[in-house]
């Protein structure tokens, strides 16, 4: 199958039959195509999958503010993935003097990685908090998910499954591999 | 082979209690063929995407809170709620696979923390709607795009297996996003419009950093469901711009700002100009 009649097929199969199954039941009022009726797709679906309709209007303005906010926001993560390398269950260095032993670490967390232009980003793997004066802070260049990015940390770079955060004694550190 | 972990998909869910619909393949001489390091990449990328699976199992949940929360139909609520129990097959599958190249069992990878968008400004009912929009929409009319690609190029019957019962359910799952929003009235949608580029912009980043890796340009990883850097970008921008963008457009919705982002390929290494901030500041 070529790529084009693939992108045909799928625009039928989830697009055209989606807008359909919802226009049905909804008040969308939109008109169908020819060939376009529910239950022509390969897979299972409801005939009257649509909104009740109920009176909740979206139709709010929206704040130009919110929108340029929204570029900095986290996406829906991924359900596919080429990645080979997971996270691992929490590094000890993370919190060697065990100085956040009462502290939930999901109080900043996870970190998600900062991009250059502000952004955060949440990738398959992510940063852990680091412990600092008794409390989880994310390492630049990373900021926590649902909090103001705040404090440093001996430990920058991405962890990665079988690696280990080697402090250097100076207040610094990296990741590194392990063997 | 046994199962090492146990899953959490449901009696009542799509194929009542079985894994899928059909078994998996009892041989595959194409993966016994390969080079034990080769199996040992393909199962660490399939047991990553049985963690990626396992994670949006839980963003499913917040899809049906959203949809219950938009007064969407009780059919809609169902199918919803049937793409929880499919992601967690989806995860156990995977694992399978994963289990297969690895020549042994492979445990159940941790679980992923799912971070749900903030959506800062936008009311509860939008909120609920671009959730949707976000979720089953963009990321799974996108993950459908994605596996044809992998399904196109595989040719191992275990990848191939894997790859056809995840195609099944993700159609459904996309359909729940194009649905939801059909059913809305045409204000409601054009009012969408705005956040149409800021979401793409998101997903389509987040596609490309978990999709797109230059170490898979031997064919034979996309022999067993991993594809090349150039195909899937080609890919993951035709789902935008042949499926998503045009869907958009059919429910007359404004993507006129989505579609000058995409003339322009589609960056994603800064927002479209002028509209980015500083976290913080």
């Amino acid at each position: 199958m070529t790529a084009s009649a693939s992108t045909s097929r799928l625009f039928h199969t989830i697009v055209v039959v989606g807008i359909n199954l919802g226009a049905s039941a909804g008040c969308g009022g939109l008109a169908s195509g020819p060939g376009d009726a529910p239950g022509t797709a390969q897979s299972s679906g409801s005939s009257n999958a649509g909104s009740s309709g109920t009176a909740t209007s979206t139709a709010d303005a929206a704040p130009p503010d919110a929108i340029a906010a929204a570029f900095c926001d986290v996406p829906w993560p991924t359900t596919k993935g080429n990645n080979t390398v997971l996270t691992t269950p929490l590094p000890p260095c993370v919190d060697p003097g065990n100085a956040c032993k009462d502290e939930r670490i999901d109080t900043v967390g996870p970190c998600l990685p900062v991009q250059a232009d502000g952004c955060l980003v949440a990738p398959a793997t992510f940063y852990y908090p680091n412990c600092r004066g008794g409390a989880w802070v994310c390492p630049p260049p990373t900021a926590a998910s649902n909090a103001t990015p705040a404090g440093t940390c001996s430990c920058l770079g991405q962890f990665r499954g079988g690696a280990r955060c080697a402090d250097d004694g100076k207040g610094g550190g990296t990741w590194e591999k392990l063997p | 082979m046994g199962e090492a972990s146990v899953s959490e998909h449901r009696k009542d869910g799509r194929y009542h209690g079985a894994l899928t619909s059909r078994p998996m393949p009892a041989e595959d001489a194409r993966l016994e063929a390969l080079p034990q390091a080769t199996r040992e990449t393909l199962a660490a990328v399939w047991r990553v995407r049985a963690a990626m699976e396992r994670r949006v199992a839980d963003s499913f949940q917040v899809i049906v809170d959203a949809l219950r929360a938009r007064d969407a139909s009780a059919e809609l609520v169902a199918l919803a709620h049937r793409a929880i129990d499919d992601e967690h097959r989806h995860a156990e599958l995977s694992r399978v696979v994963a289990s297969r190249y690895a020549g042994r069992e492979v445990p159940a990878p941790e679980l992923l923390p799912l971070v749900v968008p903030r959506l800062e400004g936008a009311s509860p009912a939008v909120r609920s709607t671009l959730h949707v929009v976000g979720q089953c929409i963009l990321n799974e009319t996108t993950a459908a795009a994605y596996l044809e690609l992998c399904m196109h190029h595989a040719t191992g019957s275990t990848a191939q297996w894997g790859l056809r019962e995840l195609l099944a359910d993700e159609v459904d799952h996309g359909r729940i996003g194009w649905a939801h929003l059909a059913s809305l009235p045409a204000d409601e949608r054009r009012a969408l419009s705005p956040w149409l580029l800021p979401l793409a912009f998101l997903n389509l980043r987040v596609w490309r950093q978990e999709t797109i890796d230059e170490n898979f340009a031997d064919p034979v990883f996309a022999e067993h469901g991993a594809p090349n850097a150039a195909d899937v970008e080609a890919a993951l921008s035709s789902a935008l711009g042949d499926l998503i963008v045009t869907g958009f457009a059919r429910l007359d919705m404004d993507a006129s700002e989505l579609r000058a982002w995409l003339d322009v390929g589609a960056p994603t290494d800064a927002p479209p100009v002028g509209l980015s901030r500083v976290l913080g500041a």
